[in-house]
């Protein structure tokens, strides 16, 4: 129904909005920032943080407070408000946020399918894997050997089932092939997670499908990059493309004849949108990596999100900007630890 | 993918180095380094060695086969779709180890010249007494 969104939508998640509004209202602020740039010690921005949202959240932290300390802790308190949105929310909602998790899935089961071939130990890497991609059968996963192994014993039951269908070909399960299941995984998840959005349609979708359609592009603009001088051919590089961005057929064909960066950025100067983003990285070590870029072009998107009422996007937009948040703190809080301030103002502005 | 993809659970608790630093004495008695590349094998050394002084003889010893024609580059160890600020770092690092181990021989050479600086101050002091 075209347009109900605003009589409809309260009934069911009005609640959750208004508290994820609440909590977007406590993101750390432009003048948060510059304080945490200005300690000396992790323990000076233990104790800025305690004037923010955060408040005493490395309270019981035992000395010396390191940043990986400070990365838990902040991700622990990201995943319990997720939680409680997850756990109070219904259908559509629910459907949707479990799309969300899909995604830091397939990382936690890369995670332990690399650490499987190192032979490192289940219990470190069960700790190693992201909260909020954890699911129940994720012990069994470091016994699987091939991906179809892999699908019939252990995953069949979880919601990354439907995105294996192209992935049962490769056969052994060695470094080559656990990046390119990632990527393939990946591709089906983001365009599965577009066409829900799409179907949903009304102000989700209109807010949604942008944002999932430039998440497409960038990772086919970093694999890309990525994969020059390695062993990936051309066409084993365009079949992990996600399809469902707006370079299209014609614009990932190309993207998969590049062989550097120049042939690149020639790409996507057919593209408004991504033309300036493309000329504003700088080479080498100084200036701004592609990454950067994305990122910065991420945060805008995600913080216009929340211009528009009665859909499910600020839920989306609210985890990556608190993400967004952690990547920022945690670079702050590196810069600090290991005494080099010269790159500390490369953090991303939210606010 | 990104920089959250990459961390100490992808390496391996043992590696096997891919390149050594190895020391051997030149003709004026002075220790010289020198970076040598495990897999490829100059016929007089003996391949990968510890930092102790080996004296160049005659006689050169059999190298032992090698059991790996190339090791395996180590970015490998993180995936294949590495970050890009990996690679370049690995290149980095690449170009400074050779200048670090020349910065150690010119070092060792710049310690030995001015030990004999200050052998011949003391000789010219001793004479100047001597002759006082």
């Amino acid at each position: 129904m075209l347009g109900s969104a605003e009589l409809s939508f309260n009934v069911d998640h009005g609640y959750l909005e208004g508290l994820v509004r609440g909590c977007k209202a406590g993101l750390l602020t432009q003048q948060d920032y510059l304080n945490l740039v200005q300690c000396e010690t992790l323990e000076d921005l233990k104790v800025h943080l305690q004037t923010t949202d955060y408040g005493n959240f490395l309270a019981d932290q035992t000395n010396p407070l390191t940043v990986s300390k400070i990365d838990m802790e902040m991700r622990k308190k990201l995943c319990g408000e997720f939680e409680y949105f997850r756990n109070h929310s219904l259908e559509p909602l629910s459907t949707f946020f479990t799309y969300m998790t899909c995604g830091y899935m397939i990382d936690n089961v890369v995670l332990l399918l690399s650490g499987a071939l190192q032979k490192k130990s289940v219990r470190d890497l069960l700790g190693r894997c992201h909260p909020l991609g954890r699911f129940s059968e994720m012990e069994a996963v470091n016994i699987a050997e091939t991906p179809s192994d892999l699908f019939h014993a252990v995953l069949v039951e979880t919601p990354l089932a439907p995105f294996f269908q192209d992935c049962m070909s490769e056969n052994t399960l060695d470094e080559l092939n656990i990046e390119v299941l990632r990527n393939k995984l990946y591709k089906s998840y983001l365009e599965a997670f577009h066409n829900f959005c799409k179907d949903h349609g009304d102000v989700t979708a209109e807010v949604m499908c942008p944002i999932l359609e430039f998440e497409a592009d960038r990772r086919a603009f970093i694999i890309t990059l990525n994969s020059f001088g390695t062993e990936l051919s051309r066409d084993a590089r365009e079949a992990l493309y996600p399809t469902c961005g707006r370079l299209g057929p014609e614009g990932l064909r190309l993207l998969a004849q590049a062989e550097d960066f120049e042939q690149m950025k020639r790409v996507a100067d057919h593209y408004e949108v991504y033309k300036p983003l493309l000329e504003a990285v700088g080479d080498g070590s100084a200036g701004k990596s592609l990454e950067d870029v994305f990122y910065e072009q991420e945060v805008k998107m995600n913080v216009l999100a929340f211009s528009r009422q009665f859909h499910c996007g600020v839920f989306y937009a609210y985890t990556k900007l608190r993400e967004q948040e952690m990547r920022n703190v945690v670079w702050i809080a590196e810069c600090i630890s290991q005494r080099h301030r010269t790159k500390i103002n490369s953090y991303i502005p939210i606010l | 993918m990104g920089a959250k993809s990459v961390g100490p659970l992808q390496y391996a608790s043992r590696m096997e180095p891919q390149v050594c630093v190895c020391t051997n004495e030149a003709q004026n008695g002075l220790q010289k380094f020198r970076v040598l590349r495990s897999g490829s094998q100059i016929p007089e050394e003996v391949g990968p060695c510890e930092a102790a002084l080996r004296r160049r003889k005659g006689l050169t010893r059999i190298p032992e086969p090698e059991p790996f024609s190339a090791s395996p580059n180590p970015l490998n160890w993180f995936g294949i779709l590495v970050p890009h600020s990996l690679r370049q770092a690995q290149a980095s690092f690449q170009e400074g180890l050779q200048l670090a181990v020349d910065m150690a021989s010119l070092q060792i050479q710049i310690n030995w010249g001015q030990s004999q600086l200050r052998g011949l101050q003391e000789k010219l002091k001793q004479l100047g007494l001597g002759a006082a």
